[in-house]
């Protein structure tokens, strides 16, 4: 196998999830579509030329996150972003699903953008406490620490702690 | 909230792609970044041999040649860079401080071989102490003859360290040859005084390993830009003596702070900051970092000299 091939399998393999890890980070699916396609071809570049991450999916997921916290990046975005929503509509999700997610995805919004990265890290792409670690520039320590204030400010909701409750009460005031 | 929850929780939430990967597009992406990155490169490589031909014309159809290169061409010396378990690049700025930068071989790789030619150094100079009023000075191997062309040539006084002066009175400009070395102090304002002033205070020795120290009597300052710049084949790297300027940046273990960025041009710039020891560094590559190769960066301080001294103690010109 080529490395191009290689490199197409991996990319082909990774963007779904990226681009779920990269939505929960950022709050915006075309947004995290156009991080998760820059992020593949940096690491298309880098698979082609040099070194080989260890582990793509984290190194993807934090030049993701790296991109998206940059000012001349987001503008870029934005950019494309307005061109995409005058020529290509988004199909609509049913109103439960589209509430449902919005909330849940307005909570995670609230949390401080390192405990977000972690939280999403751990238990949305399944990165080890070490992988997470390497991934953001950090000790495994803090990366738990994270993890651990994330869990409890989203167990503080309302909204996420009791997902069924909120389901019922948007149900009948609709 | 149990983890499996959680996990639940954010799969419900997360967004599927509108559609499947274009991995034509993406793999279109990645070529044109690298060709991209390839045309700055050669870009830059263009920019050097057209000054070089555009100097070898100038001192061929000189009326009146003057020798003021001394020492060997400066463009043939390396850094002392050294390589061993990992890339130490020694980095002399202007007041004589010394920092040796270590770096994992995979990045240091990007500035092996660079010579002196590849070296820029930057400052500025007071008109005296306590006075808000000065020179930017810029320091690079060459010719003054190349750096003020047409210049106005100056009687160097007796005594000075400077071969050769050459004034660019309508630029503000006035340039000092140092053996292989070039100054080139500007500013709003340069008076015959000032010109004066300049020539008696502004001088500069080469060391041993090939660096270039300031020794003039007028203050010594940094300015907004680098203190260092070093171009290297595949990695940029920028010396600051000032306070971190990153936002939010992130602690690794050795005490350092980083923070990664996109550059405009499509490079990605790593800002390592030494926050006790007020030196910054900037490394700028066609990729990002990997964490190993953050953990594996040291900032080691060999020398401080007087500027970087008054800086970390709070002082100033």
């Amino acid at each position: 196998m080529t490395d191009e091939s290689e490199v197409a399998e991996v990319c082909r393999d990774l963007y779904p999830r990226l681009v779920g890890a990269l939505g929960l980070f950022c709050g915006d699916i075309d947004k995290a579509e156009d991080l998760a396609q820059e992020a593949l071809a940096r690491l298309w570049a880098r698979w082609t030329t040099t070194r080989r991450p260890d582990h793509p999916m984290a190194w993807c997921y934090q030049v993701g996150v790296n991109l998206a916290r940059s000012a001349a990046r987001r503008r870029t975005i934005e950019q494309r972003l307005l061109r995409r929503v005058v020529s290509e509509p988004r199909p609509v999700d049913s109103a439960e699903t589209t509430i449902r997610a919005a909330a849940v995805n307005a909570a995670i919004l609230e949390l401080p953008i390192r405990q977000r990265q972690a939280v999403v890290a751990r238990h949305y792409l399944g990165l080890s406490v070490q992988e997470a670690a390497v991934a953001m520039g950090c000790a495994p320590g803090t990366v738990t620490a994270l993890t651990h204030q994330a869990t409890a400010r989203l167990r503080q909701s309302k909204l996420l702690a009791d997902p069924d409750t909120y389901e019922e009460a948007e149900h009948g005031s609709s | 909230m149990a983890a499996r929850d959680l996990e639940e929780l954010l799969e419900s939430a997360a967004p599927i792609p509108s559609a499947a990967l274009d991995i034509a597009a993406v793999g279109q992406r990645a070529r044109s970044r690298r060709r991209r990155l390839q045309g700055v490169r050669v870009a830059a490589s263009l920019v050097v041999v057209g000054m070089l031909i555009g100097v070898a014309a100038l001192v061929s159809t000189s009326g009146h040649r003057r020798t003021v290169v001394a020492g060997p061409p400066p463009t043939s010396r390396a850094i002392p860079i050294v390589v061993g378990l990992d890339v130490s690049v020694p980095i002399d700025l202007l007041d004589g401080t010394r920092i040796n930068l270590g770096l994992p071989d995979s990045v240091g790789e990007g500035v092996t071989g660079a010579t002196f030619a590849n070296l820029a150094l930057h400052g500025s100079v007071y008109a005296k102490a306590g006075e808000n009023r000065g020179w930017r000075i810029d320091v690079v191997p060459g010719s003054i003859d190349m750096l003020v062309p047409g210049g106005e040539p100056l009687t160097v006084p007796s005594g000075s360290r400077s071969s050769a002066a050459i004034v660019d009175r309508p630029g503000h400009r006035l340039g000092f040859q140092f053996g292989s070395w070039a100054l080139v102090a500007s500013g709003d304002t340069l008076t015959p005084a000032d010109i004066d002033s300049l020539l008696a205070g502004i001088a500069l020795i080469e060391t041993p390993d090939g660096f270039v120290e300031y020794r003039g009597s007028l203050p010594l300052w940094i300015i907004g830009s680098p203190d260092a710049a070093l171009t290297g084949r595949s990695l940029d790297v920028s010396v600051f003596l000032r306070n971190c300027s990153s936002q939010s940046p992130q602690s690794l273990a050795s005490g350092l702070t980083f923070e990664r960025a996109a550059a405009s041009d499509g490079s990605s710039v790593t800002v390592l900051c030494d926050p006790a020891r007020r030196i910054e560094v900037q490394l700028r590559g066609a990729t990002p970092l990997t964490d190993s190769e953050l953990y594996q960066i040291r900032i080691d301080l060999a020398f401080v000299g007087p500027t970087l001294a008054a800086i970390q103690a709070g002082q100033h010109p």
